[in-house]
């Protein structure tokens, strides 16, 4: 790891200040992607911010049909909260199944969707759900935050202090995981919202993406038959040493049929 | 060494008694010390820094850049490394591997060590590895092994014949009324203990002091004092607890040696311990294999002809060629049998022993074809398997010394439930969809053993010390060798101490080759038995002794007496208080019973059956159930048995499902070098695993009975379950790991489920 | 041994005198008042290298094995994955705290009774999950359940089935686990 220096600032101000400040800096928030990262010399921050002591960064609020999670909130305090576990159930049992148990008590969701890895879980609900993800200084539609690999809207010095969900009239989410690593290979989150069907697609591609046609399909008929016979092409879709892309296209059709099984139950 | 005293001490003795570990306490409250546990005054840490090439040469380092990371130390390279007394690369001795110790700046494989960077902490040390930064001259390397010229090596594994013949196999396959061809790949396969190796070495003066994970330690001391040119006894290896081996740590690595190169440079103790991602590069693998079988099959089921090919993977450096065909000989009987083996050489780390080297990935390809087989006859295939059972070694003739085969079948097919299963694939399925398959295989594992010293000193007051090196790496020999000591002496259990596990003590032979406990137990057997030999001829020449007169031959210990065969008794503690000693001490070795090998074949046996469900969507494969049985001579104690039988068998689950170190061909180095990309199965994997123990007498392999569990549970289980997924699916996969992909696209009727 | 050469003269040692920051944290319920000399140092590096508890193990670095598991303010994480520079007020518990006045804690009384180890060097973070998983998730019996929050702790020994026994009969739930139909 190279050396670095360590920031605890106590306000969102001072820590953009210090980001601002040092463009070589990283924010610290649960440190499950950052740690392994600055190990393996992939990343070099000249600093790490850890927001750890900024308050109100962490938290769950239900306001009407609008669940608020703070950016610092472990995937653990989510999965176990009775708030989300009845405003969007499918938001808890997807942070539930984030990583491993250790991984759940430290990462956070401000952390993953700022990461934007492209195997992550929350991106497929921010996106699936239309959330609006909350920075220091703005809003953004979480159609215009992923942007592509370990790429997002977020400027260089912009924080995310919490990601707002509007809770849709049902939703599921259903992914395979990569037998070790407890990543999803591939994960499908549907919503039926009152703007219409929203489908999103993890660990397939670069970046988490909408399958139109899966929409469309759900939209006219909310069953895992609707969208059976439909794909993705695998040419957009990510091959590696875990998963051909073939698989992986397959893998969308089955886990978008068993995500809708689950919003249905 | 005395005649006459009993082999075994009467029932009711510790052999035989399932207790619980003796370093089980040690181990759950974090006391047990590893070797990178181990912090002595002054220590440095030494890091590592790997070729990321795979062929060609080093051609620069930024050496002031490491040296510029505040807290660096040094750094090693081989324009400084201390001069070595024997050239890494010589054969100096039958059994020796070359070994990496920046002799040149050649590189033949990726993650061969280039440099050693130390540091005052670690994170320095860590870091000015990074920015060592080795500029290479690259060459294209070859890491393909259906891409590489073949050739026949002279010998498979440890000096075992390439090639072993027995009747004509080509006219008995020409002849018969049935045949089955098949080919089978395995990947290649990566040890992760889950302890890195590591070593903690302090100098001095030409005295050596390390601390490091050994599977067998006299081996080490030899080759490290040879190769610093020092008396083997100013070399003094600790190696307390060993955090998994399974081959790895059977021999001395690189990298342990580098680390004690980097103390005598920087004048210091020093710690190297290896990272995760380094355990996929300079400390042996198992090689990938490509296996071919031909069977040659008569109307009645009977076995006409089987040969078993295999192709293996080695280095373009050094010889170790898995063994893999080897396995063949010794399983079903049949009228004409051969095993062969050709290799290919890569630009790969010599691959080497790991657990069940050539049985585990032979033993996959042989139960598939076996399966194969009984299908293209329509037999069920277990009642194929004992329709061809081997009465006697097919390779060899020999007759077996002892052989529960039958046994193991009955026992393991009640247990799980094999009676009607049906014979078609894709006939079962559970309540959620998944289709289930029923799946067997015959395990099989040789009896061998080694040689062995071991030493028993008997005190005053009635306690024993025994003592020799041998091995805890986890199998529980710690705990097993003490009863045997304990039976020897004819001591209870608490009055028996072991001290294992240091190059001082007499060699005990290396843990390798299920062997352990059969050649170090022996040892001990022998020592014991000569203690009370010893003891008898005092007490009997003692005219205040009650056993004044009785003649050795009549005499027994036990319970801390020695005992007349009429109720007479003299306990050891007034033999030696009579006779004014403050203790006695005795010594044993043990070596194989040459004759007995000879007329003989011995080998372990067992049967395990695998239960799978499939996701029909998916392809996604869980092992629901796994119970084997096996019959492995005397146990010394089954509860410790029972969990090397169920370690075994988890690793032939993942054989068959999870393991493959994957090569990137473009740079020749593992892609998947770590341990979320690397899939060991985790809890959720393992439902239920199951071991049962079968009764076997064998009084030929060695004066315990004792015939070893460590490997067998892998080998006939990695079969059983790729033929669950067969029988599940109707699918044949014949590359393992298994893909789910693989299964998923070659499922038969995949589209028409797909309308839930 | 003539002909190897003298040692080096060791470089002056100090590194650098970075700026050293000084944490308290209750470790095994004792407040400690650790200074730290490098902001890259681990939790578990910390308490290998530093502090001289070498219960918790490192088999990987990455968060990716669990063998260096240890509680933290009660939850389980990797040490291995923590800036010790983080942890100013907060609270450690490792496997050098558990049980006490030599009494073993049942969790490794059941380990050492089911035999659920082997080599032993996943076994103090096993435990320490085991810990955790029994305080995050309450005594849920369900094999499957204790599978699933177990799966981050790695053994390639095999011990696993034994681990899931040991923690059931912990849980009061029988000590084995009955063969599924």
């Amino acid at each position: 790891m190279k050396a670095f220096d360590y920031l605890k600032p106590d306000a969102v101000p001072a820590a953009v200040g210090a980001l601002a400040a040092n463009p070589d800096a990283k924010l610290l928030a649960g440190g499950m992607t950052l740690l392994p990262t600055m190990k393996q010399r992939l990343a070099e921050p000249a600093a790490l911010i850890d927001l750890a002591g900024i308050a109100g960064l962490k938290g769950i609020t239900l306001d009407g049909d609008t669940l608020t999670i703070g950016a610092m909130t472990p995937h653990a305090e989510v999965a176990a909260s009775a708030t989300v576990a009845a405003a969007i159930p499918a938001l808890a049992a997807l942070a539930g199944g984030i990583g491993d148990p250790a991984v759940r008590n430290r990462g956070t969701i401000g952390g993953s969707l700022a990461n934007c890895d492209p195997s992550a879980d929350y991106p497929a609900a921010v996106l699936g759900l239309g959330a609006t993800v909350i920075t220091d200084r703005r809003e953004i539609a979480a159609d215009d935050f992923f942007l592509g690999l370990f790429e997002t809207a977020l400027e260089a010095d912009e924080l995310i202090t919490a990601v707002r969900f509007p809770r849709p009239l049902r939703a599921g989410y259903a992914k395979f995981k990569s037998p070790a690593s407890r990543y999803a290979l591939v994960g499908v989150f549907v919503a039926e919202t009152v703007a219409g069907v929203r489908v999103a697609v993890t660990g397939a591609a670069a970046s988490v993406f909408r399958a139109p046609a899966f929409e469309a399909a759900l939209a006219a008929d909310f069953t895992p038959g609707a969208v059976a016979g439909l794909s993705v092409d695998a040419a957009d879709l990510n091959a590696d040493i875990h998963a051909e892309a073939s698989y992986r296209a397959h893998l969308v059709t089955v886990m978008a049929k068993r995500a809708v099984a689950a919003a249905l139950e | 060494m005395a005649e006459g005293t009993a082999p075994i001490s009467p029932e009711g003795a510790a052999i035989g008694r399932p207790i619980a570990r003796d370093d089980g306490v040690a181990k759950v409250t974090g006391r047990a010390r590893y070797a990178a546990d181990c912090r002595p005054p002054g220590l440095l840490h030494a890091v590592i820094a790997p070729s990321r090439i795979a062929r060609g040469r080093v051609t620069a380092f930024d050496l002031d850049a490491a040296m510029a990371e505040p807290g660096v130390v040094a750094v090693m390279t081989p324009a400084n490394r201390p001069p070595l007394a024997e050239d890494p690369d010589a054969k100096t001795a039958p059994i020796v591997f070359r070994l990496d110790l920046l002799q040149d700046d050649r590189i033949r494989y990726a993650g061969q060590p280039v440099a050693v960077v130390i540091g005052e902490t670690l994170e320095a040390a860590e870091e000015g590895a990074f920015r060592l930064a080795p500029a290479y001259a690259a060459e294209p390397a070859l890491v393909d092994i259906d891409a590489a010229e073949p050739f026949v090596p002279e010998t498979v594994g440890l000096g075992a014949p390439v090639e072993r013949r027995r009747g004509d196999v080509e006219a008995a396959l020409a002849t018969a009324a049935h045949r089955v061809q098949r080919r089978y790949e395995t990947a290649a396969q990566v040890h992760n203990p889950l302890e890195p190796h590591a070593v903690v070495a302090v100098w001095e003066g030409d005295r050596l002091w390390v601390d490091t994970p050994s599977q067998n330690v006299a081996r080490a001391q030899r080759r490290i004092a040879g190769l610093l040119g020092l008396p083997p006894d100013h070399v003094h290896i600790r190696s307390p607890f060993v955090g998994g081996g399974f081959g790895a740590k059977a021999f001395p690595a690189g990298p342990q040696v580098l680390g004690i190169l980097a103390a005598r440079l920087v004048g210091r103790p020093v710690k190297l311990v290896l990272s995760r991602a380094q355990m996929f590069g300079a400390v042996g693998h198992r090689a990938p294999t490509r296996q071919t079988l031909r069977l040659g099959l008569a109307d009645d089921g009977t076995i006409a002809a089987l040969a078993h090919h295999a192709r293996v993977a080695s280095s373009r450096f050094d010889d170790f060629f898995e063994p893999a065909a080897a396995l063949s000989g010794g399983v079903y009987a049949a009228g004409a049998v051969e095993t062969t083996h050709e290799a290919v050489r890569l630009d790969i780390a010599t691959p080497v022993v790991m657990r069940g080297p050539g049985e585990a990935t032979g033993s996959l390809a042989l139960e598939c074809a076996i399966d194969e087989a009984a299908a293209e006859l329509g037999l069920d295939p277990l009642a194929f398997r004992r329709l061809n059972h081997a009465d006697t070694e097919p390779i060899s003739g020999r007759p077996f010394s002892s052989k529960a085969l039958r046994a193991c079948y009955d026992a393991g097919a009640a247990r799980f439930g094999w009676a009607g299963r049906p014979l078609a694939p894709r006939s079962l399925s559970d309540s959620d969809g998944r289709l289930v398959g029923l799946g067997i295989g015959t395990a099989v594992f040789p009896s061998m053993m080694f040689q062995a010293e071991a030493r028993a000193l008997l005190r005053a007051d009635g306690a024993a010390i025994v003592e020799l090196g041998a091995h805890e790496i986890g199998q529980g020999a710690a705990t097993a060798l003490r009863q045997i000591a304990a039976d020897a002496l004819g001591l209870p259990l608490s009055a028996v101490t072991l001290r294992t596990g240091a190059s001082d003590l007499p060699d005990a032979g290396g843990a390798a080759g299920s062997s352990h406990t059969a050649t170090a137990g022996s040892a001990i057997h022998a020592a014991g038995t000569a203690l009370v030999a010893r003891l008898a001829a005092l007490a009997t020449a003692d005219p205040a002794s009650p056993l004044h007169g009785a003649g050795n031959a009549v005499l027994f210990a036990a319970d801390g007496a020695l005992h007349a065969g009429d109720g007479r008794r003299d306990p050891h503690a007034a033999v030696l208080a009579r006779a004014g000693l403050g203790a006695i001490e005795a010594r044993g070795a043990a070596a194989p019973d040459r004759a007995a090998r000879a007329s003989h074949a011995m080998a372990a046996h067992g049967a395990v059956f695998a239960e799978v469900a499939v996701d029909p969507d998916l392809g996604a494969i869980r092992v629901t159930r796994l119970v084997g049985a096996f019959a492995a001579g005397r146990i010394v104690n089954p509860r410790l048995a029972r969990s090397q039988l169920v370690g075994g068998m988890i690793w032939g689950l993942s054989l068959a499902l999870h393991e493959a170190a994957q090569f990137d061909p473009a740079t020749g180095a593992i892609a998947n070098a770590d341990l979320g990309a690397y899939r060991i199965p985790v809890h959720a994997d393992l439902p239920f695993v199951e071991a049962l123990l079968v009764a076997e007498e064998d009084t030929l392999v060695n004066p315990l009975g004792v015939k070893g569990v460590g490997e067998i549970g892998i080998t006939g289980t990695a079969g059983a379950v790729a033929n669950a997924v067969w029988h599940a699916t109707g699918v044949r996969i014949r590359r393992f790991p298994i893909r789910i992909e693989d299964l998923a696209l070659a499922m038969p009727g995949r589209e028409k489920e797909d309308d839930a | 041994m003539a002909d190897l050469p003298e040692p080096l003269p060791v470089q002056s040692a100090a590194p650098e005198a970075a700026e050293a920051s000084i944490i308290g944290l209750t470790l095994n319920g004792v407040t400690r008042v650790v200074p730290l000399d490098d902001p890259r140092v681990t939790l578990l590096d910390l308490l290998r290298e530093r502090l001289g508890l070498s219960g918790a193990k490192k088999g990987c670095d990455r968060g990716q094995c669990g063998a260096c598991t240890v509680l933290l303010d009660g939850r389980r994480v990797n040490a291995c994955l923590v800036l010790a520079v983080t942890l100013d007020g907060a609270a450690v518990e490792t496997i050098e705290g558990l049980g006490g006045g030599g009494a073993l804690h049942p969790l490794q009384a059941a380990f050492v009774e089911h035999d659920a180890l082997q080599c032993g060097f996943c076994t103090p973070g096993q435990i320490m999950s085991a810990l955790g998983l029994l305080a995050e998730e309450g005594n849920d019996p369900d094999p499957e359940r204790i599978r699933a929050g177990m799966s981050g702790n790695l053994c390639r020994c095999g011990a696993h089935p034994a681990i899931v026994a040991a923690i059931r009969a912990v849980i009061g739930a029988g000590d084995r686990s009955e063969m599924p139909e």
